[in-house]
């Protein structure tokens, strides 16, 4: 605005219409001024819900930096031949701590599989959220939206025609856990862990490992500070008595991704 | 008719002027030697060398210049991929082997 303040002074010697349109000019100013910021007063506390969807709410996270993320399920309007709509997929909102409405994410979330899958969700410590969801062919993707509700990463891991994925968890820092398993029987199975980060890049590698005689797959466990377990029990049926339990503690991963120890415990029996 | 004359000519000073300050707001501008990255991202955390031992297996694709990620994002997951082998996992069913003792052998 301060570069027409110059042409005051032609305008103010020109017709009484300019003058009339100079005057209109502080109006005009004023009215974008208003309209701003109501827009900003509006993406404080209010969600801009869609008219032509009905939204229920699915899941909340409260993050790591104390931000909750609500996701919603997204339904098509309701017709006579299905009443309750069809799930199309989640969009998540980002609300401060002080209940403020912070972010929409964007895009939603589809449903690729068409059975109402709700993706993991995950709020970081730097404010942004992380996504996790799959297809019916066993692929997996992983979104990261920032503080503002923008995409900042995408990932698509697999299919694989060796292995599906037998397990996701979050960690207690913010990273996924995938465990894929090379059959449907954990027992028989080949074994491999990876650890991904919050924009879904592997940050380790470990396996594969098994089948092993005589010994029953359980659980794979990433620790805090990336540390990683694994636990069998020998022999597969567990009794009290006879059964042995083997924890194996993996230790500081290298800079490509590997585990370099490892620390075996053997737990009973009892 | 005058008045109208006066108007248009204001008009155009007006315009000219706008035009002047819009080219020398551009020729001011510091061309930025790096696109913005967006907030929350910081790429120095994802390690590619991992990835040299992964063959088939892509990457995070990552926001570095501000742009607009979702139709990427979204076609990643729509396109469908054909299955590919799942590196370091056996592609037959294994064996199963005696149970390592004391300790497994890292791969």
């Amino acid at each position: 605005m301060k570069n027409y303040i110059d042409v005051d002074g032609l305008w103010d010697s020109g017709s009484p219409s300019i003058r009339l349109f100079t005057k209109f000019i502080p109006l005009i100013a004023s009215s974008f001024a208003l309209l701003f910021a109501n827009q900003q007063a509006r993406g404080d506390d209010v969600f801009p819900f869609p008219g032509n969807e009905t939204l229920f709410d699915s899941q909340n996270v409260e993050g790591l930096n104390n931000h909750l993320r609500l996701s919603f399920a997204l339904y098509t309007p309701s017709t006579p031949a299905n009443p309750s709509g069809v799930y199309i997929g989640a969009r998540i909102f980002v609300v401060n701590a002080n209940g403020g409405a912070q972010a929409q994410c964007a895009p939603d979330i589809p449903d690729f599989n068409g059975n109402g899958d709700f993706p993991f969700i995950f709020g970081q410590q730097d404010g942004n959220t992380t996504v996790a969801f799959w297809k019916n062919d066993g692929s997996l993707t992983v979104w990261c939206y920032n503080s503002a509700g923008k995409l900042i990463s995408s990932v698509h891991y697999g299919p694989f025609s060796n292995a599906h994925l037998a397990s996701l968890r979050f960690t207690q820092s913010g990273n996924i856990a995938l465990h894929w398993q090379s059959g449907a029987n954990a027992d028989s199975s080949s074994h491999i862990a990876w650890l991904i980060g919050e924009y879904g890049q592997i940050i380790t590698i470990n396996g594969p490992y098994g089948p092993y005689l005589n010994t029953s797959f359980l659980e794979i466990l990433d620790q805090k500070n990336d540390n990683q377990q694994w636990t069998w029990r020998s022999p597969p049926v567990f009794t009290s008595s006879s059964c042995t339990t083997f924890v194996w503690t993996f230790k500081g991963p290298n800079t490509a991704g590997h585990y370099v120890s490892v620390v075996t415990a053997s737990l009973g029996p009892l | 008719m005058k008045r109208l004359l006066r108007f248009l000519l204001a008009l155009f000073i007006l315009g000219a002027l706008n035009s002047a300050f819009a080219d020398d707001d551009n020729s001011s501008a510091c061309p930025s030697p790096t696109p913005p990255t967006p907030t929350g991202l910081d790429p120095s955390k994802v390690n590619l060398a991992i990835y040299n031992n992964l063959p088939g297996i892509q990457p995070p694709t990552l926001d570095l210049d501000g742009r607009d990620l979702s139709a990427e994002g979204l076609s990643m997951v729509n396109t469908a991929a054909p299955a590919i082998v799942l590196p370091g996992m056996p592609t037959v069913a294994p064996t199963p082997q005696p149970f390592p003792s004391p300790a497994p052998q890292i791969p």
